[in-house]
């Protein structure tokens, strides 16, 4: 494991089954990951990618895929800000535990200077909070899509 | 701050009214604290304590900050001999709403 690492744990009512389609299937990510929606067929060694509005927004490939209980990708954001920072690595683990699942997300191998490791930090609360929300209320939180500088420049 | 610290941050569909009820109200942290009840009038320098289903006092400590219904801080230790030599921890809650996370975004 490198340094540095961002860790996030969260109790999930729901089934490792329910969880895994949550991470993977585009049709839910859309829901609760602000728009990004996932495509990959989730074999080791794949390419995946989240796209947002149609455009590639996130790329890597399948490191581990062991349904309904780890799964873990490499991680290159496409901006321009970020393209030339390391690729870093999420991991995700479902342990079930009783009527709940553990989930602990690992993202690791990141740049300790970089705009991918700030982005992260503040947005992985957010998106794991909403897919909580959504797994056990079937409703996401309404909470303001992450407005970063640049974008806003842009925009 | 002190070196180590644990920090986590998670979004909740609230008021941040209930969400301080839910902090500081024995009747609540009952509910969702596995059993553990919370007493204290809330007042910067008051004690704290946290009682145990079984009426066992487990844990004890200060009220450091109380700025309701925004930022809560208190100290607390385990008062069991597993941690007599431990120095007490220090909790702070800060709540913000929506509406400052988009404030605070802008600004940035």
């Amino acid at each position: 494991m490198s340094k540095p690492e961002f860790t996030y744990v969260t109790y999930i009512e729901t089934t490792p089954e329910k969880l895994w389609q949550a991470l993977t299937d585009g049709d839910f990510t859309e829901r609760y990951w602000f728009a990004h929606r996932a495509a990959s067929d989730w074999n080791v060694g794949s390419n995946y990618q989240f796209t947002l509005d149609g455009e590639k927004r996130l790329e890597g490939k399948v490191l581990i895929s062991d349904p309904p209980r780890k799964l873990a990708y490499s991680w290159n954001g496409c901006s321009e800000e970020v393209r030339r920072e390391r690729t870093s690595r999420v991991t995700f683990d479902l342990e079930p535990r009783g009527k709940v699942v553990k989930l602990t997300m690992t993202h690791d191998d990141l740049d300790e200077a970089g705009v991918t490791f700030r982005g992260i930090a503040e947005g992985w609360p957010m998106v794991l909070a909403s897919l909580k929300s959504f797994l056990e209320n079937g409703q996401i939180l309404d909470i303001p899509r992450p407005v970063r500088a640049h974008e806003a420049v842009r925009a | 701050m002190s070196k180590p610290e644990f920090i986590y941050v998670t979004y909740i569909e609230t008021t941040p009214e209930k969400l301080w009820h839910a902090l500081t109200d024995g009747d609540f942290t009952a509910r969702y604290w596995f059993g553990a009840r919370l007493r204290s009038d809330w007042k910067v320098g008051s004690s704290f304590e946290m009682v145990r289903s079984d009426g066992n006092v487990s844990d004890a400590g200060k009220v450091v900050e109380c700025d309701p219904p925004r930022r809560l801080a208190y100290t607390f230790i385990n008062l069991s001999d597993k941690y007599k030599n431990e120095f007490p921890a220090l909790a702070t809650f800060v709540a913000r709403t929506l509406w400052q996370a988009r404030q605070a975004n802008a600004d940035a």
